[in-house]
């Protein structure tokens, strides 16, 4: 068998220079001592009274590591976009279609939806205190949304209002952001009240709990309409092979 | 006793993955791979990291398996190859 025909030169080249890579990053991540890593955590730790919410991680997430959620929520955007562009093509001429639906999984869908969208808001909300957030939260109600399409394909989605409430929180976000660098000279300024003795309240972190209930507003709108085109795609082209 | 429990969560976790590789239905290959995730939130849970965990198991395992299983509804349930 000659090796020269399976693989071309450049695919062995290619594969040669990876492994060296890896060897190579393995050699370096070997001779770092664990001891080094321990100084970071520590310090968001401390530094975590500041913003005043019982969670350290959404302190991270939300406050001294912001513009990273900034760009996430920018990237779930694009990504959002693009399925749109992409599957709103296969969806105009497929109305007539009506598909029969199941009475009870329809019905045990409807009663499963309201249980879980009340657990994403619960997760949203409590964002600042205990594990969780917005991302979690709106993936959770999108999970809500896949059962609810599932068991009706017949259902539609009222985009105006998804696309006005994923509108409207990116644009406060990226406010909040800004109202942030005017009043206190740096991008995501904690500029409302947050008293260190109020930790663990419902109201407290100031701007942390309002960042991440416009997070999840805008992951659970975005989320929804995804879960929405994927399953309503293939429903369609299902349909019109037959 | 929780040693006992990560070291049982990680040999599971290998079972699986090798599992789903040589699965010839891709459906089955699908659900394995979820019990990948579900390991790895079991891991993160002990590893303290709830937030990874909660991450782990809304997208990790139950979106990214969804929309999966929805492309595998109008492609072939073969592995072709």
């Amino acid at each position: 068998m000659n090796l020269k025909k399976v693989l071309p030169l450049k695919d062995i080249v290619f594969s040669l220079l990876s492994s060296a890579l890896l060897l190579t990053l393995t050699g370096i991540l070997l001779q770092v001592k664990p001891d080094k890593f321990k100084s970071v955590g520590e310090i968001f730790l401390k530094l975590n009274i500041q913003t005043a919410t019982a969670n350290a991680v959404t302190s991270v997430v939300a406050f001294f590591r912001g513009i990273d959620t900034v760009g996430e929520v920018t990237v779930l955007f694009l990504a959002t976009s693009g399925v749109v562009l992409m599957l709103s093509e296969t969806q105009r001429d497929s109305e007539k279609n009506i598909a029969q639906e199941s009475f009870i999984l329809s019905i045990g869908s409807r009663l499963l939806l309201s249980v879980i969208v009340l657990f994403g808001v619960y997760i949203i909300i409590h964002g600042h205190l205990s594990p969780g957030g917005g991302f979690q939260g709106g993936v959770v109600i999108a999970t809500a949304f896949l059962l609810l399409f599932l068991a009706n394909p017949n259902l539609k989605l009222r985009h105006n209002i998804l696309t006005l409430g994923e509108s409207l929180s990116g644009v406060t976000y990226i406010l909040v952001v800004l109202v942030g660098l005017f009043k206190m000279n740096i991008l995501l300024g904690n500029f409302l009240p947050h008293p260190t003795n109020e930790i663990g309240e419902l109201v407290s972190g100031g701007i942390v709990p309002v960042i991440y209930i416009l997070v999840g507003i805008k992951v659970g709108s975005e989320m929804s309409v995804i879960v929405e085109y994927f399953s309503k795609e293939d429903y369609h082209k299902e349909v019109r092979d037959v | 006793m929780i040693g006992l429990i990560i070291l049982f969560t990680f040999l599971a976790m290998i079972a699986v993955a090798i599992g789903a590789i040589i699965s010839k239905d891709i459906t089955q290959s699908v659900m394995l791979f979820m019990g990948v995730g579900l390991g790895s939130v079991v891991l993160f849970f002990l590893f303290q990291a709830p937030d990874v965990a909660l991450t782990e198991a809304v997208i990790g395992t139950g979106l990214s398996t969804a929309v999966f299983l929805l492309g595998i509804r109008h492609t072939s349930q073969e592995e072709v190859g």
